[in-house]
C-alpha cells in the first residue's frame, strides 16, 4: 500500500527557540573557577550539536 | 610515535597482555564481592526511601570510616608496579584538575574517589584568561575530604533549580560562607541550590563523592564569579542531550517510521527535551505534529515552552492551509 499523502516538513531551524537556552550536558559556558569541576563525571556524549553561547 | 621499550615488549608479548587483563579481572571480581561493594549494596537496598536525602543520609554513615579508600589505593599501586599496563577497572572521571575513579554505581547513587591536583588546580587559578564561573550541578552530592589539602572552599547559594527554571527568573548566586577544610571532613552540597568554589589549597585533596540519583534538577547552572549574575545551563542528565541528539538524527535521516516513537518523548519532565522533540515532529510531518502543538500550546507546564509553541502555532496553520511548509 502507498500513502499518498506528501508531508509537509517544516525548516526546524527556522522555528522559535525557548528563550532559555539550554547545552548539552556536560557543556560549560565559561571556565570553572574550581570545585564543582571535580563534581562532573564526564557523560562521553559525541558532541552532535554544540553548545548555545 | 615513539614506543618505549617496555611497551614494544608488551605489545609483543600475548601472553604477558592476557596476564594484565587477568589481573584487572581478578582484581574487579574481588572489588565486586568485596566488603565496601557488599555494604553499599546492602545499605542502598535498604533506605527507607527514594529521595536524595535518603541516599545521601546512607552514605554518610558509610563514610564514617574511610580506612578502606587508602587499602584500595594500596592495592592498585602495588598492582601497578608489578605490571605498569594495569589499568583500573573502574570507569574514569576527569578534568583538568581532577581526576577519579567510580567505585560503585547503582540506580540510587554514584560514588567515586579521586584526587583533585595542586599544581592543575593552581596553574587554573592563575592562568584564567577571561571571564569565569561558579557551577551548580543540579544533583545532591555528599564529599568526603580524606585528605583536605589544607583547602579553603567558598560555598554559594542560588536560587533553587526547579522544573519551572528559566534564565529570566534565574537571578544571581550570592556568597553564604567560607570555610577551611580539614582532612575527613563531610560536606553536603546541594547543587539543586548551593555550589562550593575551592579559593586556595596547600597540597593535593584525596575527596570521596557521593552523587544521590533521586531528585536531581533537570539542569545545571552557571553564575559569573565576578558579576554572580547568570550566565547560562546545560543538561544536568545525560539521557536528556542523548534524547535530543537521537530525534534530530531520526529527523535528518528523513523520520521513516520515527514520528511516534519521537512523539512518546513530548512528555519528558524537562520542558527543554519537550520544546525540542515538538520542533523535530514539526521538521519530520507538520499535519501529524498539529495536535500535539494545539496541546502544547494550551497546557504545557512550562511557560517558556507553552509561549513557544503558541508562536509557532500561527505559522504551522497558516502554511499547513496553503499546503505548504516553510
Amino acid at each position: 500500500m502507498t500513502d499518498s499523502r506528501k508531508e509537509i516538513r517544516f525548516d526546524v531551524e527556522a522555528l522559535p527557540e525557548l528563550d532559555t537556552a539550554v547545552a548539552i550536558s556536560g557543556a560549560q559556558h565559561r571556565q570553572e573557577v574550581g570545585g564543582g569541576v571535580c563534581l562532573s563525571i564526564a557523560a562521553g556524549i559525541a558532541l552532535y550539536y554544540g553548545s548555545r553561547p | 610515535m615513539i614506543i618505549g621499550n617496555e611497551l614494544r615488549t608488551w605489545i609483543g608479548d600475548r601472553d604477558r597482555q592476557r596476564r594484565t587483563i587477568a589481573a584487572m579481572n581478578r582484581f574487579a571480581g574481588a572489588w565486586g564481592e568485596g566488603p565496601f561493594h557488599r555494604n553499599f549494596t546492602e545499605v542502598m537496598a535498604a533506605l527507607p526511601g527514594q529521595s536524595a536525602e535518603t541516599v545521601v543520609e546512607g552514605v554518610r554513615i558509610l563514610f564514617a570510616d574511610d580506612a578502606w579508600v587508602e587499602a584500595l589505593l594500596a592495592s592498585l599501586a602495588e598492582e601497578m608496579s608489578r605490571d605498569p599496563f594495569f589499568d583500573p577497572p573502574f570507569r574514569h572521571m576527569s578534568s583538568d584538575i581532577h581526576n577519579g575513579l567510580v567505585l560503585f554505581e547503582d540506580d540510587h547513587v554514584s560514588i567515586a574517589a579521586g584526587v583533585t591536583r595542586i599544581a592543575q588546580l593552581a596553574a587554573r587559578k592563575s592562568g584564567r584568561i577571561g571571564p569565569a564561573s561558579i557551577a551548580f550541578t543540579g544533583q545532591v552530592t555528599l564529599l568526603k575530604f580524606v585528605k583536605a589539602g589544607g583547602a579553603r572552599i567558598s560555598i554559594w547559594d542560588a536560587p533553587e533549580i526547579s522544573s519551572d527554571f528559566s534564565a529570566a527568573t534565574a537571578g544571581r548566586c550570592v556568597h553564604a560562607a567560607t570555610r577551611d577544610l580539614a582532612d575527613g571532613e563531610i560536606l553536603l552540597i546541594d547543587g539543586r541550590r548551593q555550589g562550593f568554589v575551592i579559593e586556595h589549597a596547600a597540597a593535593n585533596l584525596l575527596i570521596l563523592q557521593a552523587t544521590a540519583k533521586p531528585d536531581r534538577a533537570p539542569l545545571a547552572v552557571e553564575y559569573d564569579s565576578e558579576s554572580h549574575l547568570y550566565v547560562g545551563c546545560s543538561a544536568a542528565d545525560d539521557s536528556a542531550s542523548r534524547i535530543q541528539m537521537v530525534t534530530t538524527l531520526v529527523r535528518k535521516l528523513g523520520g521513516e517510521g520515527g514520528f511516534e516513537a519521537i512523539a512518546s518523548f513530548l512528555d519528558h519532565p524537562n520542558f527543554f527535551v519537550r520544546w525540542h522533540v515538538m520542533r523535530e515532529l514539526l521538521g519530520i510531518d507538520g499535519a501529524a505534529a498539529l495536535p500535539h502543538l494545539k496541546r502544547m500550546a494550551a497546557s504545557d507546564p512550562h511557560p517558556e515552552t507553552r509561549r513557544a509553541a503558541r508562536v509557532t502555532l500561527e505559522h504551522v496553520e497558516a502554511r499547513l492551509a496553503l499546503g505548504k511548509a516553510a
